[in-house]
């Protein structure tokens, strides 16, 4: 296995290099040289300051704290359900909070950022207590490639509500449309403030918890027998990933697949420690989810297209291969 | 004895959906934007009635209707002989990534291809190439020393995610009308008209009395791998040919409609509640119970909140979707109380 420094210098470096690519690549191209400039000092009077300080910054700073986001909210879940499957948008999260915030943007259209990420954690906790609940109701047999099948199935139920939802306003459905797609063009500052908050304060809590992960991944009796509370552990678990994933999707929309993807390659990488898996994976997450963005502006230049769509394409392939190798361990 | 019982049952059944099916083809005539009285409707029929209240219904609301029996039949016969023939309750036109790539072929014939190259004819047919690639894909993925039912369908489900993502890809590119996205996505009745009739019609009405004369075949496969196979080479013929109509039925019907969620999935396991004694009697249910959801869903997306109307797709997966949920949960607990 690698050591752990030289992966961390490098995907540090990696991460910095894609940041600082994803601030010069757009329909416009801007200069290393003016890039530094802005980073030192910023003015208000050149041109390319401001596309970088009013577009490409806030959007780049978002991908990374959102790619990082995700892929901790996965972590959390796969050592939680210790299922491979799990992820904020499999297991219907990530559609229960877009549901919850276009509810609250169209019944209130001059809503502010602080209640969408609140309609976006109460919507990332209905579906929590749904997959909980069903969980109890369904033990046994391959729980864990079951436990994805009524996620999936949840997902579809909770988009179909979205869609319907669309209906009722159709002036900003394209745009609604476009947002729950996965989009990170138009951020603001405030919501990058707002951002930044929520993901320190579920950062620092996962990894105070990353212990308890890594017991509970060997097995919830073994966990037990250690001295863990689980039902404390799963629920501190869970309150991480609705925050984690509800204030991602409510500034950026329903991205998926990151939070599926990276933990399998942080756990391959690093091993099963996950004082250090979740760290690792929140670099990962910035990185994948940096090069998708970075993707998904050349996918139909100049115009832009949803970030969502890169990981998916990414993901869906990934989740088959998934799928196959679940099945043929348990069997 | 108990077998004729079981016939008069069975043909008891298949009458009370029939009527169940006029009754609601009745009410979805009637109810809409514009709520039309009986007497209105049987004067129009006879061409006696209000101009413009004739045109609504033999151009709007007459089509509909007659589509929504089509595709709803359509989708439940596929989903009916998807689960036989591959023996698995779990297959049907979504799971089986059919539904999605279907769409991804007309989507993309309707969006890329030139205006004057374009034909219902053509859309029907890319849907097919579409459909068949999406279903071979999902079985190809999925195939190791046999088919798992869950295997199938969590590959199904990943391989329509792609399916789906690209035609989200080609709208948002090509046009951001709202009602197109809804539709390819959701599957839409709305604003469908005799066209699309006439697209879909000759398709459902040769493959499903094709699919009813085969059904002592399609009993076959329910009897257990070995006394199937001891019938030798023609089985796997007829399983190529059943699941070539399969794809047939499903890409067809959503070459017109757009992808209808749940479907095709849900009414085969009413269908077999319902009925005993053979596919001579659960492929007619099929399509009556694939009827009727597709018409209730209609009914309901249209009464909700006139005078705007939810796509057809949506409501169907609002209805599937917890039935899906429930089957699930049966069969594992009729799995654990066998173990």
């Amino acid at each position: 296995m690698i050591p752990k420094w030289i992966l961390a210098v490098t995907s540090l470096a990696i991460l910095l290099i894609l940041f600082v690519s994803s601030l010069m690549i757009g329909s416009s191209w801007i200069s290393l040289a003016t890039v530094i400039d802005y980073l030192l000092h910023y003015s208000t009077t050149v041109k390319e300051h401001i596309i970088l300080h009013i577009l490409r910054m806030p959007r780049a700073i978002a991908m990374m704290l959102i790619g990082a986001n995700l892929s901790i909210a996965g972590c959390i879940m796969q050592a939680l359900t210790r299922n491979p499957l799990a992820s904020p948008s499999i297991f219907g999260i990530n559609a229960g909070a877009s549901f919850m915030i276009v509810l609250c943007t169209i019944i209130l259209p001059t809503v502010n950022g602080l209640v969408l990420a609140g309609a976006g954690f109460a919507g990332g906790l209905i579906t929590v207590l749904i997959v909980l609940i069903m969980s109890l109701a369904i033990r046994g047999g391959k729980v864990e490639v079951r436990m994805a099948l009524i996620g999936v199935v949840i997902q579809a139920l909770l988009s179909s509500f979205t869609q319907g939802l669309l209906i009722f306003n159709e002036e900003s459905a394209s745009k609604i449309i476009f947002w729950l797609a996965g989009s990170a063009a138009g951020v603001k500052w405030e919501e990058i403030q707002l951002l930044l908050l929520f993901s320190i304060i579920g950062f620092v809590m996962a990894v105070s918890l990353s212990r308890s992960l890594s017991l509970i991944n060997l097995g919830e009796d073994i966990a037990r027998g250690l001295g863990q509370k689980i039902w404390t552990v799963r629920i501190v678990g869970s309150v991480i990933v609705i925050v984690l994933a509800g204030i991602s999707v409510s500034i950026v929309g329903p991205i998926g697949f990151v939070g599926l993807i990276v933990p399998h390659m942080t756990r391959y990488l690093v091993g099963t420690d996950y004082r250090l898996v979740i760290p690792f994976a929140g670099v990962f997450g910035a990185i994948l989810l940096t090069l998708a963005d970075i993707g998904s502006r050349f996918v139909n230049f100049p115009a832009e297209t949803p970030v969502g769509i890169i990981t998916a394409l990414i993901g869906a392939p990934y989740f088959v291969y998934l799928a196959r190798r679940q099945s043929r361990s348990s069997s | 004895m108990n077998n004729l019982i079981g016939q008069k049952r069975n043909l008891i059944i298949i009458l009370i959906l029939s009527v169940l099916t006029c009754l609601l083809m009745m009410i979805s005539i009637q109810v809409g934007a514009v709520r039309i009285s009986w007497l209105e409707i049987g004067k129009a029929f006879i061409q006696r009635g209000d101009a413009d209240l004739t045109y609504i219904i033999l151009h709007y609301r007459l089509p509909r209707i007659i589509l929504a029996i089509l595709v709803g039949s359509g989708l439940a016969v596929s989903g009916l002989v998807a689960q036989q023939i591959l023996r698995n309750p779990l297959a049907a036109p979504d799971t089986l990534g059919i539904s999605a790539g279907a769409a991804l072929g007309a989507v993309s014939t309707v969006l890329l291809l030139p205006v004057e190259m374009q034909s219902t004819w053509l859309t029907s047919l890319t849907a097919f190439v579409g459909g068949a690639i999406g279903a071979s894909c999902v079985y190809g993925l999925s195939y190791r020393n046999g088919v798992d039912p869950i295997r199938l369908a969590l590959v199904g489900i990943a391989v329509s995610a792609c399916g789906s993502t690209l035609v989200q890809l080609l709208i948002i590119q090509s046009s951001t009308n709202t009602n197109t996205v809804l539709l390819w996505l959701n599957g839409s009745l709305w604003g469908r008209h005799w066209e699309q009739v006439m697209q879909l019609a000759p398709i459902i009405i040769i493959v499903v009395p094709i699919i009813w004369l085969l059904a002592k075949s399609l009993d076959i496969f329910g009897l257990s791998e070995e006394s199937s196979k001891g019938l030798g080479l023609r089985i796997e013929w007829m399983r190529a040919i059943l699941l070539l109509m399969t794809v047939i039925l499903a890409s067809g019907s959503v070459a017109v409609v757009g992808m209808v969620g749940f479907v095709g999935l849900v009414s085969p396991h009413i269908a077999r509640r319902l009925v005993s004694g053979g596919h001579r009697y659960s492929v007619p249910v099929a399509a009556l119970v694939g009827a009727i959801m597709m018409l209730l869903a209609d009914v309901i997306g249209r009464i909700l909140a006139p005078p705007l109307e939810f796509p057809v797709g949506l409501v169907t997966s609002v209805i599937g979707a917890p039935y899906f949920l429930f089957l699930l949960w049966r069969e594992y607990k009729s799995k654990n109380r066998a173990g």
